[in-house]
């Protein structure tokens, strides 16, 4: 700079003989160099300040945009003009505005749906006329009497996040980026993506209601989870698979199968597909036969996988193929994915009328009676049968019989006629003696290990026979029914 | 004297002047000001450049004043409960005014920190910035230990306050910490009761984590802090300084310093500590305007994400661990001593030891790659890059059961329904 540098104090202020030049023309000067505390050494500083402060507003000005402008607010305006519309401005003014919420304390649920979903419980907005986000809630006297919105909220029937206060979270769309939110909307879009022929009737929902009414056998309104438990009850799956506690032990435990994580079904192992009775596989992963068959990659589509053929899934698995329908294995797996483990509060727990499929629990004076009924035969017929010919048989026990094959799940690997996961049984008590047969029902597991004709046939069919824990007495009923069973053909 | 000028005077002698008239004003501007008393009033040119330091040390405290701000408002809106913890993020993100801004801008800025102090400490490794040069009062090896703890503190905070949103990415990226810990041998089951305060992460974790986050480590931080910049002062300024004693000292070496001259801290130095304090701010406001911070599923011990995987600063210690254990299958070799301690522990004692046995010449002190220090800090980068590495590998290839996968190729997780 031109100016000599100023020294320290004031008083050395003035300034001196403007014709003496700085210190590049001279020699080195004694004193170090000192530069004028006017002279700039970062020219730029200033006016980086100024870009980084203008910058820094106007990330601020977006930052508050996204504040002020949340997407609900546009739903909100709509709504007060629809209501302006409707019933006119005084009706309007008591909209709400801002984040509204049901809190449900005893269930633990905050549900912000009505922030966008705001006619809910306005009666007169029942009309096609109304757009559907703002419609009345339908069925206001009869289910919604019964399930009030303050005690149940929005989620607890319908799904979704309700926290959430932006479409994508609330209804966990899983388009783009991945909504970390484990309990879906069971709305209509879910039921398209599955194809439901009646998807207009949210059909999923349906598992909602079964997580509560899980006890009962029946329940109006829900068709699928009626059904499949009357196929819970026909096709004696209690054999194979334990319910709180009751039933057998052949499957995994299915008392909180919904409850299962996501994480531990495997969808990328092999697809198998079944060739002259046996699994084969088919070059593809399970995932990519739920892409082939355009079905979402979810545990949902597992079941339906698993329903239609459990050993194109496991292939060692001894479930049997049931021959269901479209229907019957949707509505099988909506019933698996509403066995759920929840903590409910005693008032959310329904009255229960009816038990059976639903409500594990057997009726203990009718399993009483049986077994009675049962101990007298074995008394009266024993002695008999040890000289009767093979294919007479006591038709009372042969009765019991009947209903310990089907009881113990016998049916879910044998048919009368028909080759199954093991062999036809209508005439096996012609084809081995009593005791081969006896100790076949009993301890199947140690006669795989120990007896060649056993052997054989795990060759044959193999799936090996499983220990479906048979007394003694029990055995001799089954045994009897087979006789039976044999002389019929 | 108007009263404008005189109100002027009285606010000059009690705070400080940013556009003092003399000299002498210039240096009171700066010893009289309790913040900026710690700075001498004049520095080098080179010791405010750009290129000399990239301000990292500035950026780093910057941004944990950021973190101490924002952090003191989430106290008033976090439960440090494992029933309610969890919840009030979701509210943060979907109904506190301007909760999400908050969260992502503490989330943001904690990374930046994490990442700043590394850099940081590399940036005084190249430029030989633990040297002493010829001076004969610093010792500035002292300081790099300093820093040395200071980073581990980072990683400390950074790492209890992962916890805290109780969901399953930071319940499962704190198992795996523990887990890292408790590989520790003899005395690693003991280090995990400690962190966890119990056999399993619950409560006690989240209320030990929580104290260590919002008291403990912070204020340890920030005694460290303080004593770290009162030594750069002890030192006699940035290494930087010490060409210039060089060059007037050792007139052999032929030191050109004709770019550098001191000026005064009042205005200037001020002025850039100013610009840097604001970029670092609308950085981080930036990031948090557009990325969110992630949220997943809340905390449930009982299922795990496959792969869980620990916080990113930790990844090579997980991936060293997982590399360092050998299967066979008659035994397993856990590589919890030679990945979980031996490999980092040698790693940090090293770079930390190495400030006091450097034996190059003084005139490669605060100068970047100066040739004398080639081998050492072809060392060094390899070091890093180890680390980088190995973080990048796990980050990105490892997949369910910490198999290898292609980033594109990662098996996909089914939905539910």
């Amino acid at each position: 700079m031109e100016k000599k540098l100023p020294n320290n104090g004031p008083e050395d202020k003035k300034p001196t003989a403007p014709q003496q030049k700085p210190a590049a023309k001279k020699p080195a000067p004694k004193r170090p160099k000192l530069p004028d505390v006017k002279d700039d050494p970062f020219p730029m500083d200033s006016w980086l300040i100024y870009l980084v402060s203008i910058i820094g507003a106007f990330i601020f000005g977006v930052a508050a945009y996204k504040e002020f402008n949340p997407e609900y607010k546009k739903y909100q305006v709509e709504f007060k003009r629809l209501i302006e519309m409707k019933f006119g401005t005084e009706a309007a003014e008591k909209v709400p505005m801002g984040v509204q919420q049901i809190w449900v304390k005893d269930l633990n649920r905050v549900d912000r749906c009505i922030t966008c979903h705001m006619g809910y419980e306005w009666r007169g907005l029942e009309g096609e006329d109304v757009p559907e986000v703002f419609r009345t809630h339908p069925d206001l006297d009869g289910l919604i009497a019964k399930h009030p919105f303050k005690d149940y909220g929005c989620t607890t029937c319908h799904g979704g996040q309700g926290y959430a206060t932006n479409m994508k979270e609330a209804h966990v769309i899983q388009k783009g980026k991945k909504v970390r939110w484990l309990e879906p909307l069971l709305g209509k879009e879910k039921a398209k993506e599955y194809k439901f022929a009646d998807w207009q009737k949210m059909p999923l929902m349906e598992i909602n209601c079964n997580t509560c009414h899980r006890h009962e056998d029946s329940l109006p309104g829900t068709p699928y989870i009626n059904l499949a438990k009357k196929l819970w009850n026909e096709k004696g799956c209690i054999g194979c698979h334990k319910l709180f506690g009751e039933g057998g032990d052949i499957g995994p435990d299915l008392t909180y199968e919904g409850s299962k994580s996501h994480e531990s079904f495997d969808i990328h192992a092999p697809y198998y597909v079944i060739k002259n009775g046996k699994p084969v596989p088919s070059g593809r992963t399970i995932a990519q036969e739920m892409k082939r068959r355009g079905l979402p990659l979810s545990v949902f589509s597992w079941h339906l996988l698993h329903f239609e053929e459990p050993r194109s899934i496991t292939p060692t698995s001894a479930m049997p193929n049931f021959g269901l329908n479209e229907k019957e294995k949707r509505a099988l797996a909506m019933l698996m994915m509403s066995w759920k483990r929840v903590n409910l509060p005693a008032k959310y727990i329904p009255k229960m009328e009816g038990r059976g499929a639903a409500a594990p629990k057997v009726d203990t004076a009718a399993a009483d009676t049986t077994a009675e009924t049962a101990d007298t035969a074995v008394a009266d017929t024993t002695a008999k049968m040890e000289e009767t010919p093979k294919v007479s048989y006591d038709p009372e026990l042969a009765k019991r019989g009947e209903e310990l094959f089907d009881r113990k799940g016998c049916t879910a690997c044998h048919d009368l006629d028909s080759r199954k996961v093991g062999p036809p049984l209508r005439d096996v008590a012609a084809r081995r003696d009593h005791e081969w047969l006896k100790h076949m029902i009993m301890k199947p597991d140690s006669m795989i290990l120990n007896d060649p004709i056993a052997q054989e046939l795990l060759q044959e069919f193999s799936v090996p026979m499983t220990n479906q824990n048979v007394s003694e007495e029990e055995a001799k009923a089954i045994i009897e029914f087979l006789k039976k069973a044999a002389t019929e053909k | 004297m108007t009263l404008k000028e005189r109100l002027y005077k009285v606010w000059r002698a009690l705070v400080w002047t940013f556009d003092p008239a003399d000299r002498s004003e210039a240096g009171k501007a700066i010893t009289r000001n309790f913040w900026l008393h710690w700075f001498p009033p004049r520095m080098t040119k080179k010791s405010l450049s750009w290129s000399y330091s990239f301000w990292l040390g500035t950026i780093s405290w910057v941004l944990f004043v950021i973190l101490t701000i924002t952090g003191i408002v989430l106290m008033f809106l976090y439960i440090p409960s494992v029933e309610r913890a969890y919840w009030t993020i979701k509210d943060l993100e979907y109904a506190v005014s301007w909760g999400w801004f908050l969260r992502n801008m503490h989330r943001w800025a904690a990374h930046m920190m994490v990442a700043a102090v590394f850099l940081h400490m590399m940036r005084v490794f190249y430029t030989g910035a633990y040297k002493n040069g010829i001076s004969h009062m610093a010792r500035r090896e002292i300081n790099w230990t300093v820093g040395m703890i200071l980073l581990v503190l980072t990683l400390l905070l950074s790492y209890t306050g992962y916890l805290l949103p109780w969901d399953q990415l930071a319940y499962w990226a704190i198992t795996i910490g523990v887990k890292i810990a408790e590989s520790v041998p003899i005395i690693g089951p003991q280090i995990k009761f400690i962190m966890a305060g119990g056999t399993e992460l619950g409560q006690p974790t989240l209320i030990r984590f929580y104290a260590l986050h919002v008291v403990g480590l912070p204020v340890a931080l920030l005694l460290l802090f303080s004593y770290h910049m009162w030594r750069i002062r002890k030192d006699e300024g940035l290494a930087v300084v010490e060409q210039f004693r060089l060059a007037k000292k050792r007139k052999d070496l032929q030191i050109d310093t004709s770019g550098d001259e001191p000026v005064y801290s009042t205005p200037w130095a001020v002025r850039r500590i100013v610009l840097v304090s604001m970029a670092t701010l609308v950085w981080v406001m930036f990031l948090a305007t557009f990325l969110d911070s992630p949220l997943e599923e809340p905390a449930d011990p009982s299922w795990t994400p496959n792969p869980a995987k620990a916080p990113w600063y930790f990844l090579w210690l997980q991936e060293l661990l997982a590399i360092t254990t050998i299967r066979t299958p008659w035994f397993t070799i856990n590589g919890g001593f030679v990945g979980g301690v031996l490999i980092p522990g040698l790693m940090g004692l090293a770079a930390t030891v190495w400030a006091f046995l450097d034996k190059s010449p003084p005139e490669a002190t605060g100068v970047w790659f100066h040739k004398s220090r080639t081998v050492q800090n072809i060392v060094f980068t390899l070091g890093v890059l180890f680390i980088v590495g190995l973080i990048i590998f796990a980050m990105y290839f490892r997949g369910p059961n910490w198999n290898v996968y292609w980033p594109w190729a990662w098996p996909e997780i089914p939905e539910i329904i």
